[in-house]
Order: C-alpha cells, then structure tokens, then sequence
C-alpha cells in the first residue's frame, strides 16, 4: 500500500499513538548539577537524566540489584505482595550452588562481574567464615566460574583475547575459577572431559561416545542427516569443521549459528562443572531490544520470552538469569569506563563477519550481511531522534508471554528452546516450494535409507537459518557433501530418536492392553 | 550457459526469481504458485469467507488492490467461493492523486465486469483531503485520513449491503506494522495485527488475502499479467516514523528475503499477558453519528468537529469527550446503519439523503 | 585531568551524531592545518575503547596537537570537537571510515566523553576545545 497510515486492527480506536515520544525538549533543570544528589557537578546524561560519578555508580548498582535479587529470595519468606515490593533492596540469603559467570569482555558483561565482585557477590571458593564484625559481607554464592568463549578463529581480523582475559581475570585475584573454550571446542569430543579436569573430575570413557557425529546436506531442503565419523580424517580439526559449517551457511544464518554455539557451550560447561546453580549473562537492554527485533526478523517469535526473560529456569534446575536487563549498553560502557576497564572491554564482536563473505554480499545496507547487525544500526540511530527506542522496545518484550509450556515441551536440536508448533507445515502453507500439480518429487540422490531428515526437529527460526536462501534446481544434486554438525546437535537429534523409538517399543510392549488404538 | 528450468515444473524456462522462496520459477508456475498462496491463506482454518457472502474489495487504484480484484474473481470461479463481488472506492478528494487512481478503477471494474461504488469524503464528512491539508498543514493529515477511511470503508460497505471488505494488505505491509507496533509499544495492535481476518462486535468483517504476498511478487503478477494499476505516491507526506520502520524492512529484506514472512510468523506467535488483553476499552457507538466507538464521539466526529471550529489535531482529546449535539452550525456526518441492523434510527434528513444517494451504484 | 568548564553549553539537542546543521554544512567545516612552528597550538590526548582503537592503528591512545584557533570566514575561532572529528577521519583513521564517523559527527553508538564527562552534556561537536583535554572515544557496537 502506497498510503503511509495503514488502519490496523479493528477500529477498537484506543488512545490514539500516533508515534513515539520524540526527543524531548531540555528540561529546565540544571543540566550541570546531578539530579540525584544536587550538589555534585553532573558528569553523565542517561534518558535526560544527569548524573555525577558516585550517583551514577549507586543507579547502576541499584537497578542491577532491582533484576538479580528477586530471583535468589527463599520463596517463603514474606508475603507475596510485600515480598514483590521489598524483594530486590534486601540481600538475598545464601544460594545453595555456585555461579557462572558468562564473560565477553563486553561491557555488559565486564560491568556485571565488576558489579559482583565488588559488592562481595561471590566467594573464593575455600569455605571462609564471614567475619560480620568487620564489616565482611556474606556472599550469596560460595564460588564463582568464569567463562569466556573465544571466536577469533572463525572472524577475520579478530584478535585471540583468550589469554589476554585470562590474565585479566585471574589479576583481580578474586578466586574467580577460569574456563576458556573456543568456539570451535564444540567440535571437540574431548571438551567435556577437559572441563571435567577443570573441576578436578575424573575423565569419563575417554570420548568413545562420541567418535561419530552427524552431518548435513544444507542444499536439501529437508536437511538429510547423515552418520560421519568425526575421526575420517585425522588431520581435520575442530576448527577446520567448524569453518566449513560457517561456509556452507549464507552469510545472514552465521551469527545465529555463532549465537547458538554461545548458548550451547555455556549450557554444556553449566552441566559439566558440578554444582552450578546460576548462569549469569550481561546482556544489557540495549541488546535486549535488538534481540527482540532481530529474533523477530527470523521468525523466533515463540521463543523469545523465553530468551528475553530476567529469570529463567531450566528442567534441570539451572537457572539463567540476565540482571544487566534493564541497564543500556551505554551505562555498561561509562560504567567500565569509570572503574578504569577501557584497555579491556571489547564491544566489537563482529559475528557478522564470521566466514567468507559470498560472492553478492554487496546487497545488504552498507555491506551489512546479518539481520543482527541491520538491527543494531537501526536501533542505534532512532536512538539519537527517539531515546527512548529501547526502553519501548524492551516494555513490549516484557509483555510477550510464552505461549506453549516451558518445561517438557520438545526442543529444537540447535538453539535447544521449546519448538513451536507445525514451523514445516506453516512454512509449506504461505510460501510453496512445491505444486502438487507440477512438480515431480526429486528424489533425493544422497537420501539413503539411514538418512533422516533434521527439518521436522528444527524450530522455524532455526530451520529459517539453515534453509538456503536459494533453492535452486540445477544445484539440487551430484556434488551434495554433508557437512559435519557441531556434537550438541547430534546428541540432541539421537535423544528425540531415541524417545521416539522407547515410545513405539512401550507401545509395543502394552498393546495387548489397549481397547483401541489410541 | 543453458536457461534455468523452473524448480517447480523442471521443464518451462524460469523468468522469475521469488523473492519469497529464492526459487526461480516459470511465468505459469509463478501465477499458479501465487495464486494458491492466496488461496491458501483465504482457505486456512475455518476460512475467511463464507458460502453466498456479499464481499467489498477496498479498491483504490494501487497494484495491491488491483490484483487483489484479479485474483479473487479468479478464484472465486476456480474454487467456486460463491462470492458477490464488489468494488469500493473511497475518493478522500487529493487532487492529482485520487482522481488519476480512480480511473484505473473504473477501468478494473468493466474488466472484471464487478459493480464499483465510489464514497467521496466530501460527501461524508463535507470536507476533502485538499481541504484537510489547507487547514491542518501535512503533518498530521496522515491521521484525518486514516480515520476517516477507515469510517468511510464501514460506511460505503453497509450502503453496499456486503458482509465483508477485503483489502490489499499485503506481506511487506503486515509485517511492518508488526515492527511498528513493536517499536512503540502499541501492545494491542501488536496482538491483532497479524490476524487474516478482524472483526469486533459491531463492524464489518475485514480481511487481507494479500497477508502472506510480497509486495515485489504483487508487483510481478501485474506486470506478468499485463494489469494496469495507478502508481504514484500519495501527495501528502507519509508519517516519518513508518518511513523509519519501511526502509529497516527494505534493508531487512536485501539481507534475506524471507525477513518479511518470518516477522508474520513471529507476528503470529506472540501471546500478550492476560492484563493487557483485559485493560483493553469496551466498545460503544458513537452519541452523535452511531459509528463503533470507544468513546461518547468517534474518532472521526471529534476530528471533524475539530475542523469545522477550525482546529488542529491537537484539540483532539478535549473534543472526543464533548456533548452529544454537534455545535451550531457544524456539519456532521450521517448517522451510521450497519447493513441488516434491525433498528432504524430517526436521522437528521440532509445527511440519509447524500447516503442514500451515494447508495447509486455506477 | 579535571579542567572543568564554565560556560556549559547546555542546549544539548543530541544531534551530535547526526550531518545535518545548517550552520556547519560539512563542506565548510575544514579540519585545522598541522600546526606550523610557534603557533598557538592545544594538546588533545585521545583514547579509544570498546574496541574502536582498531580503526586509529591499533593504538588505544594517541596524543595530538591542534592549533587553538581555526580561521572561519576570514574570523579565527575556537577549534571545537566537529574540527578534531574532521581532523581524526582526515588524519588519524586507519581503518574503515563508516565505522566511525556519520555525516559530520560520530556514528550512533559511539559513546564520547570530555574529560570523564559525557560529551552531551558538554555540546557535543559545538564543545571548544582546551589545551590538555582527555577525549574518550568508546564503541558499543558489537556487530552479531
């Protein structure tokens, strides 16, 4: 429609919103003085309000408490409603488990340890009694991990920080315990026994279970799995695998599948480590709103409470939270640098230049490849006219619901969140790739009897980043070689196998007991 | 290098790549392709049409509408909808602009050989958009027009006697509303906006076959199909926020072409809290003209009486909650008879009178 | 490094980031010429976070010096942040210009401090200039 005012919805005329607030006018306050304590000269302007040093440092305290402390309250203590109101202002009492902590150098993430430590968050892990008398503070976890992911390998140019954060964090001398892995470690059958020996654990099978892993044909739209074996060729390395995934991707699905092995690997070391009963992620809300927006743009709209929420808890107990949620990017960043983090925190991951760029990779804005990006851009410049883009975007992610059943539900092998229902069907329904009429079943050359299709398991937004962008005939055959999926996805693809096969034998087993077929 | 054969019938030359699927496909097989698409979405679940239904295609002259008018006749002979099919043309009175459109209506309607009623804002409210725009300025005449076509649209089909309009939203529209709504945090319309079909207690059902059609692929049909639509821009400046949001999906689209479908989907998926579903307003008919309304005075009689004292928009909200009785000496619209609507109200003579001219078809 | 300044421009409108201003049309603005011997010159240290200083050399701090004055229409006036702007794309930018500067200012999302302060709260690209002022440049794009 060429008309720039769309009526929308069904005349239920509410409060007419024409658009969002612009940038107000300056107010008429004392743009030099702090608006909290009066007195001090204002150094930051955050949402139109000024800020001197020490004031801005207790707001960003005070809002990062607001998100992490309901979560750790004992859930007796109080009632429910004053417990809502008061929840956040008291220290929460001692968590039975330790806490990882997810860390990019960032400065969300970066702000967010400093934020833990300095408050006595977390212990050194040795046991010590807390001396009250002296003002010691209790900490709510007795040990905290560290993890660090490193993406150097797939992102040219990209320097190798492993080592770099690793100095820094053990310099703070915090009885922080380290873990650095590489994106490529998800490759590695041996990453769970080296995270075990991390712990001081004993190796476990000496990584027979996973000797073979699964590969994929992406240029079949039904993504047939095949069964490789990950040791074929000695001389090919994680790494190696890991690039050749990249490759085979277009460039837009390759920060999904970077983010997806973020995710995985903190859930894997989140197993692995005994005792781990929180996953910290610095995500500000900043990155919030974007993820809202880009997850929208691929289609993982069902999902996406689940990945916006504060608090979160898996099957197995875990429990994710995000307290840096309602702190902007911007607040991390003047907070990291206030305490002196500016040599450290590194903000440009670059994911979208992860792989080797396409051959018609010039039709994004600007060079621009990944919906991630775009989205970043977009938000970044309605933010100078409309300041408040992000905390609107944000208020309407906090109202989304998710619409399925959190716990039980089945899961999408790769991003391994609850899938919605029918994304195939869906899919086949508004955009045809086939006419009954017409179209011939090709059959597939390399669909063996063995292979299995990986589309039926895969959520739409992740069967969104593994469907080629160009279905195209001539290229449908001959040279189709599977390329090798990272291990989560193969153990995640046998366990939805291997239930479904337990059901058909239960069944099996009990039918003389059924009146009909049910 | 041979021609591509079309991925869909492996044997005619593909012409077209879709932006939708990235498969390129023959000039036949894009039709029919196209076509089920649509009909796909009009058939899913219950349906968005029911056997017999005296049907409004709100036709402006655009390529949406344009095809939209095409398709459906020829689907509603293919899969025997039994559809009475319309043409309704509201002419906001935009010189140069609606004028040019509307003959491109005219001319749809003997090609398809389907009535066409054409409702003139003039005749409804006594005021053109050339005059809104005098008065108002072009910042917010986006908001008169809006409002009023929507009244319009309800108006012209209740004249008409159908149960139902159907417009030319399409995909890129949709979608980006879903952005919109999302960016400001318009929690209600964000619920809705994805829904095929909408209709509250009251109104005229409305729906959007086009919901899952791209606006490139609209554009090929017509082209392929040698359809001759109007294509010049509204006059008036569109709203700048939505020019924001339509440029992000642009440039959304260009990374991947699918970006459009998938925020339909996520679109669709999104489930709101219960609070907010229940703090939504409970709907009565306007005092003055009878039109849905949230409020004592619909939203098109307060901004009308705004105009006729010589107000902006921004005397909006004091406006919408004023008496009953127009002021002295203020047009107004007429009294508001949905289609079938038992109860037939006593109304002022002069404004049943333009109604039930404007009734003429042709 | 605490030289606090004393007359504040404090109709700060934000629009720092962005090109359009009439009284600076881009082409006019002219990056300030390396001094010559015995001008008047100001000492600028610059410092780089987030990541931003791969685009200046790889270098996280750099220390400049500009002359205090730039003649515009025949008037000399102060040099102000859209002056050293202009000059570090012109002279000190190694890497992709788009990934710092937009239109006259800084790219959104490029956070800029004045001496520890927020450069908003300073005028951004109108702030004036002072010998040994500390200028932060820190990037929150993290690009995926």
């Amino acid at each position: 429609m060429s008309c720039g005012n769309i009526p929308e919805g069904q005349g239920t005329a509410e409060e007419e919103q024409v658009a969002m607030p612009r940038r107000k006018q300056v107010r008429r306050v004392d743009k030099n003085t702090c608006q909290r304590c009066k007195i001090s000269k204002s150094m930051y302007i955050v949402r139109n309000v000024t800020f001197c040093k020490p004031c801005f440092e207790t707001a960003v305290f005070g809002r990062f408490v607001k998100l992490l402390h309901p979560p750790l309250q004992t859930p007796q203590s109080g009632s429910s409603s004053s417990r809502n109101a008061v929840s956040h202002a008291i220290r929460p009492p001692r968590q039975a488990g330790d806490v990882l902590i997810a860390l990019s150098s960032g400065a969300g993430s970066t702000a967010m340890l400093d934020l833990l430590l300095s408050r006595s968050y977390v212990g050194r892990g040795d046991g010590a009694v807390t001396d009250k008398t002296k003002g010691e503070k209790e900490p709510i976890w007795g040990k905290g991990w560290v993890v660090y992911v490193e993406f150097a390998g797939v992102l040219d140019g990209v320097e190798d920080r492993l080592e770099d954060v690793k100095g820094w964090v053990e310099r703070l001398d915090k009885g922080l315990g380290w873990i650095g892995v590489r994106a490529e470690d998800v490759f590695d059958g041996e990453l769970k026994n080296r995270l075990r020996d991390i712990a001081g654990l004993a190796s476990q099978d000496s990584g027979q279970e996973v000797e073979d892993t699964i590969a994929i044909d992406l240029k079949d739209a039904d993504l047939p799995l095949f069964s490789t074996p990950l040791s074929s060729a000695s001389s090919t390395t994680p790494l190696d695998h890991l690039r050749k995934l990249i490759a085979s991707l277009p460039p837009p699905s390759r920060p999904a599948l970077l983010s997806n092995i973020l995710s995985s690997l903190l859930t894997l070391i989140s197993q692995t480590i005994p005792n781990i009963s929180h996953l910290l992620r610095g995500e500000t809300s900043t990155r919030q709103a974007q993820r809202l927006i880009s997850g929208t743009a691929s289609g993982r709209g069902w999902s996406l409470p689940l990945e916006l929420s504060a608090a979160r808890k898996d099957d197995d107990g875990l429990v994710r939270l995000k307290p840096m949620k309602d702190l902007s990017v911007k607040e991390a960043a003047v907070y990291c640098n206030l305490k002196g983090f500016n040599g450290f925190t590194r903000n440009d991951r670059r994911w979208d230049a992860a792989g080797p760029a396409g051959k018609r990779d010039a039709r994004g804005k600007g060079g621009v490849t990944s919906l991630e990006m775009l989205t970043e851009q977009f938000i970044a410049g309605l933010s100078v006219t409309h300041p408040s883009t992000v905390s609107t975007i944000n208020r309407t992610g906090d109202k989304l619901v998710f619409p399925g059943e959190a716990s039980n539900s089945p899961t999408c092998p790769v991003c391994q969140l609850p899938v919605d229902p029918s994304a195939l069907e869906w899919k086949s329904r508004s955009a045809l790739t086939s006419l009954p009429t017409k179209t011939n079943p090709v059959a597939s050359p390399s669909a063996g009897e063995n292979t299995t299709p990986l589309a039926p398991l895969l959520c739409y937004a992740c069967l969104t980043t593994f469907t080629p962008p160009t279905v195209n005939a001539r290229t449908a055959s001959t040279q189709n070689e599977p390329v090798p999926l990272p291990l989560w996805i193969g153990e995640n693809v046998a366990r939805q196998q291997g239930n479904v096969v337990e059901r058909a034998t239960m069944k099996d087993q009990i039918k003389d007991f059924l009146i009909q077929d049910a | 290098m041979p021609p591509t054969p079309c991925s869909l019938c492996h044997t005619a030359r593909a012409l077209v790549k879709r932006p939708k699927t990235g498969q390129q496909v023959c000039k036949d097989c894009f039709f029919e392709v196209f076509e089920t698409e649509v009909h796909n979405t009009i058939v899913e679940g219950e349906g968005i049409f029911n056997r017999g239904e005296r049907v409004a295609i709100g036709a402006s002259g655009g390529k949406d509408s344009t095809v939209l008018a095409h398709v459906l006749s020829v689907l509603n002979k293919r899969y025997d909808y039994g559809l009475d099919l319309y043409l309704l043309s509201i002419d906001e009175g935009i010189t140069g602009y609606r004028d040019d459109s509307l003959e491109t209506v005219k001319q749809n309607q003997v090609e398809y050989g389907l009535p066409l009623k054409i409702l003139s804002y003039n005749e409804l409210y006594g005021w053109t958009m050339d005059k809104i725009v005098e008065q108002v300025g072009r910042r917010n005449n986006c908001t008169f027009c809006g409002v009023f076509r929507r009244q319009a649209l309800d108006r012209g089909a209740a004249q008409l006697g159908v149960d139902h309009i159907v417009t030319g939203h399409n995909a890129d529209d949709i979608a980006e509303t879903v952005l919109m709504n999302i960016m400001r945090g318009d929690i209600a319309r964000l619920g809705r906006c994805t829904a095929v079909t909408t209709q509250s207690e009251d109104t005229i059902k409305r729906s959007k076959p086009f919901k899952y059609a791209y606006e490139k692929e609209i554009v090929m049909y017509a082209y392929f199909k040698k359809l001759t639509y109007f294509s010049t821009e509204c006059i008036y400046s569109p709203d700048a926020y939505r020019g924001h949001a339509r440029v992000f999906l642009k440039d959304l689209e260009a990374v991947r072409p699918s970006a459009i479908i998938d925020i339909i989907h996520s679109g669709e998926s999104f489930v709101l809290e219960q609070s907010v579903q229940k703090g939504m307003k409970a709907m009565q008919t306007c005092l003055r003209c009878g039109y849905i309304s949230s409020n004592d005075l619909c939203k098109a009689c307060a901004l009308l009486e705004g105009l006729e004292a010589g107000l902006d928009r921004g005397a909006l909200r004091q406006t919408q909650d004023s008496g009953i009785a127009a002021p002295e000496g203020h047009r107004t619209i007429p009294k508001y008879e949905r289609y079938g609507a038992q109860t037939q109200t006593q109304v002022s003579s002069e404004g049943i009178e333009k109604a039930v001219q404007a009734i003429e078809i042709r | 490094m605490t030289t606090v300044s004393d007359d504040i421009v404090t109709s700060s409108n934000g629009l720092g980031y962005t090109s359009a201003s009439a009284a600076h049309p881009e082409s006019l603005v002219k990056p300030p010429a390396a001094p010559t011997a015995g001008e008047d010159t100001i000492e600028i240290h610059l410092e780089f976070g987030g990541g931003l200083h791969l685009l200046f050399s790889s270098q996280p701090r750099h220390t400049i010096r500009l002359p205090r004055f730039v003649t515009e229409s025949n008037t000399p006036q102060p040099t102000t942040m859209r002056h050293l702007v202009k000059w570090m794309k012109e002279n000190l930018l190694s890497e992709r210009e788009e990934m710092f500067g937009d239109g006259d200012g800084v790219r959104p999302g490029i956070l800029v401090l004045v001496n520890d302060a927020d450069w908003e709260l300073e005028g951004e690209l109108e702030y004036e200039l002072r010998d040994r002022d500390e200028i932060v440049f820190i990037s929150t794009l993290h690009g995926g």
